[in-house]
């Protein structure tokens, strides 16, 4: 039987709102497979992106068990959940999360800084992973000056460059047109193959979810199916 | 993250908001000016009256007047004579003999009368007067302790030559800065004794003719005429050869009317006083008002660098709002950094350098100012001087002020941006993923 | 950052009242050779009026003072209306020869004549004075008003001639200035 890379169990979360608790997650069982790439759909609301929180670390659980690359997330302080997102989660946004002052290079590098390598070794690994999404030529252009496919693909080069056994992709392909978006679909479902990385992609575009070997869906704060490559209803 | 990657990160981002970012450093840079041109006028007043302190100055002078001492003598600044008691050759001598004593210049003092010019320099005829003439060692000038306001003193020895006061000024219907006008005039001055004539006692006047050489800003001894000290001598020896001594005209016995005596820096004001009294004498010193006035002045020092301490604070408030509202915009992005693996202190470290950034370039443009105007108000104040006929200064720039001046706001702006920069490190790294 | 802060003001007073001007701006300059010229004035005829008020009236031997006599020269006007050359030899001559005179003048005769003392007596006086101020070093000018007495103005002559005084007869005895300027001329000064 395959390791897992992500074991969630009776995985609860709730917000504070002004008509009091509102819960997104309530009771959630989820394995991931290494080396699987997983989509997780739903409607908006239905709690997929505080789950891909909850898997990067970006938040602690409030109830349940997340246990991610072998770290249980809930039993990390402030300072070990930045170290496990820095060296063993990539995370790619919808809105791309790229700096307008620095350049695509130095986009890419920044993650590599923050996880403290070296600099020289650094900077070749961006330019690796900035070869691999096929930008290496814009590499001095700042994201103002790249189109939305390209900067998606910074970023994704960017969650690449420290070689994370876990890819988190929120809605990476909503804010691009079709044509991009099957670029960034390409791109991410060749990453279990090319970096060995577990992917995990919330989406509701169809087409993206269509490249998963699996798809869950969330509703009502729990998991409904686990098709594999099954097609996604609306 | 290293130092060099936040440092990298943070001067990138002080190029985000160019507006914003001018308008806070321009707010630090005046304040930091403001500051800079206080600090450097005040320490240039303040360096030149402690050089002249330190250096045994005028400030430093001791007057002793031909009489004992009265008991409490040393507590008082102004002279408190008991009985007469004269000041000879003698004295000078053991008065320059004391430890703490610099210099000794002797004073003449004795009764004159003027009986020319016959009219002010309006035409306003005017009568003759009496007045003292009080003759000084002009070949020491700087420990003189009066001002030129026009011309010279009298050349030493110079039987011919006077330096009048503001108050002839006044007499002639002139003020200050008509005091070039007096200069070539000429005065006739006459001393007097007491003869015995067919009638009884008789004044007889023994008359010259001086010319006015210069102005000066103090009434000098009592009187308005200052002179050699040989023709203040020469005239009292006539006014003392009278039947009565001299005593009608009110001139003095004393060979010496006072001496004006220079200590060795103004700590040694006190122990020359009383070395003085212990000879016999008694003397006067304005320490206990050179101590009130550097008083006043330290008050009012205190305010003046608490506005530019005040201004600074304002300026880093500024910073502090100004980071606010990067941050406010930047919540996004922080959170990116954060879900990418920053950790909280290096957002920390990124936005205090961000403020310190904004106060380190305020803080040098403002310097800079600050030096400029420093210059320009030591300009303005050496045209006021030299329309009083003063003399004018010479801007001190002390090297604290290169210093202070850049890593003091520096170092508030860092201040004023730790609780903003402490803000953005508690967020949370979910705000990456928040719409 | 030390005690700091000076207005303006507050640092021009100070400036002015402690007399902290730049000492350069007291130039000194050399004496002039002392020319020691001293000038007494002896007599008994109006020229003695000593009191501030006829001090403005600018009386001759003051004009000759002022306006003939170098700068450096001092000046005492001893005579006192009405002196006699008896009475001047006690109460004006001690004091001149006091003044180490270079200067004298001299002018007797309106109160000799007045009291009619003896020409004999009046040449010998004047002889002692004029003497003792000749003796002394003063270049010495005797004044008689034109219209005395012959006997006193040949006496006055006889003796001025005697001891090298220069002699001035003055017809004006009203004009001030005229009689300073005879002065100066028999004493050879500038005009």
């Amino acid at each position: 039987m395959p390791v897992p890379a992500v074991v969630v169990e009776e995985l609860s979360h709730s917000f504070d709102t002004a008509r009091g608790a509102l819960t997104v997650l309530d009771g959630i069982e989820l394995r991931v497979t290494t080396g699987e790439h997983l989509a997780v759909v739903g409607r908006s609301g239905s709690g997929k992106s505080t789950l891909l929180s909850l898997l990067g670390g970006l938040e602690t659980p409030q109830h349940g068990r997340v246990e991610v690359l072998g770290h249980l997330l809930g039993e990390l302080g402030r300072d070990e959940l930045a170290r496990f997102r820095a060296t063993q989660v990539g995370f790619v946004f919808q809105h791309f999360g790229l700096l307008d002052t620095l350049t695509a290079l130095e986009n890419v590098e920044l993650a590599g800084a923050i996880a403290g390598a070296p600099r020289a070794a650094r900077r070749a690994q961006a330019e690796t992973r900035l070869e691999q999404v096929g930008l290496l030529a814009r590499r001095d252009h700042r994201p103002p000056a790249l189109s939305g496919g390209e900067r998606q693909r910074v970023a994704i080069a960017r969650a690449l460059v420290n070689e994370p056994r876990l890819v988190l992709a929120d809605e990476p392909t909503g804010n691009l047109d079709d044509e991009a978006a099957a670029t960034v679909a390409d791109l991410l479902a060749s990453l279990p193959s090319t970096n060995g990385a577990t992917v995990v992609v919330v989406t509701h575009d169809h087409a993206l979810a269509d490249r998963a070997d699996r798809v869950v869906r969330l509703r009502g704060g729990r998991v409904h199916g686990a098709d594999s490559g099954a097609a996604v209803p609306g | 993250m290293s130092w060099r990657d936040v440092a990298a990160l943070a001067s990138r981002n002080a190029g985000r908001r160019p507006g914003r970012v001018v308008l806070t450093v321009l707010a630090v840079a005046l304040a930091t000016a403001l500051l800079t041109a206080l600090v450097t006028i005040a320490r240039t007043a303040e360096t030149r009256v402690l050089d002249q302190v330190a250096e045994g100055g005028p400030v430093s002078g001791i007057s002793v007047s031909p009489a004992e001492p009265s008991e409490d003598q040393a507590d008082q600044d102004v002279a408190r004579g008991g009985d007469f008691r004269a000041i000879d050759d003698a004295v000078i001598s053991d008065v320059l003999d004391l430890p703490t004593v610099r210099e000794v210049l002797p004073v003449v003092s004795t009764p004159v009368f003027v009986v020319r010019p016959f009219e002010r320099p309006d035409g306003r005829r005017i009568g003759g007067f009496r007045e003292r003439a009080v003759g000084v060692d002009t070949s020491r000038p700087t420990l003189i302790p009066v001002t030129p306001l026009a011309g010279r003193l009298p050349a030493p020895g110079s039987m011919v030559d006077v330096a009048v006061t503001e108050s002839y000024l006044r007499r002639m219907g002139l003020d200050r800065t008509e005091a070039e006008q007096i200069l070539g005039t000429e005065i006739e001055l006459g001393a007097g004794r007491l003869v015995d004539g067919p009638g009884g006692q008789e004044i007889s006047g023994r008359w010259r003719r001086l010319q006015v050489v210069g102005v000066v800003a103090q009434g000098a001894g009592g009187g308005q005429l200052v002179v050699s000290l040989e023709l203040a001598r020469s005239d009292q020896a006539w006014t003392t050869s009278g039947t009565d001594g001299g005593v009608e005209l009110d001139a003095s016995a004393s060979p010496y009317t006072g001496l004006f005596v220079v200590a060795k820096g103004i700590d040694q004001v006190g122990p020359t006083r009383e070395a003085i009294a212990r000879l016999g004498f008694a003397s006067s010193a304005p320490e206990n008002l050179i101590a009130s006035v550097d008083n006043y002045l330290g008050v009012v020092e205190i305010v003046l660098a608490a506005v530019g301490l005040i201004a600074l604070v304002v300026a880093a408030l500024g910073i502090a709002n100004a980071l606010l509202a990067a941050i406010r915009e930047r919540r996004r992005e922080i959170g990116v950094l954060k879900a990418i693996g920053a950790r909280d202190r290096d957002v920390l470290r990124i936005f205090l350098l961000e403020a310190g950034v904004l106060g380190f370039v305020g803080g040098i443009i403002g310097t800079g100012i600050g030096i400029l105007a420093s210059q320009v108000v030591g300009a303005i104040v050496n045209g006021y001087l030299a329309d009083q006929g003063l003399a004018g200064i010479a801007l001190v720039l002390p090297p604290e002020v290169f210093v202070g001046g850049v890593v003091g706001p520096t170092l508030l702006a860092v201040a004023g941006g730790l609780l903003p920069a402490r803000r953005a490190s508690r967020l949370s790294p979910r705000e990456a993923v928040s719409a | 950052m030390r005690r700091a802060g000076f207005a303006v003001l507050v640092l021009c007073g100070l400036l002015g009242a402690c007399g902290l001007g730049d000492p350069a701006a007291t130039p000194t300059v050399t004496t002039d050779p002392p020319v020691v010229v001293s000038y007494v004035a002896i007599g008994g005829d109006r020229s003695g009026d000593d009191d501030p008020d006829s001090q403005r009236r600018q009386v001759w031997p003051r004009l000759l003072f002022r306006e003939h006599l170098p700068a450096q020269a001092v000046f005492a006007l001893l005579s006192r209306p009405g002196a006699t050359v008896e009475e001047a030899l006690r109460s004006q001559l001690p004091g001149a020869l006091e003044l180490e005179p270079t200067v004298a003048t001299v002018w007797f005769t309106a109160g000799d004549v007045e009291q009619s003392t003896p020409v004999d007596r009046y040449r010998a006086d004047l002889d002692e004075l004029v003497g003792a101020l000749a003796d002394f070093g003063a270049d010495v000018v005797v004044l008689f008003e034109a219209g005395t007495p012959s006997a006193y103005a040949e006496a006055a002559q006889t003796v001025a001639g005697a001891h090298g005084a220069a002699v001035v007869e003055v017809a004006e005895p009203g004009d001030q200035g005229q009689i300073a300027a005879q002065v100066a001329e028999a004493l050879a000064l500038p005009e």
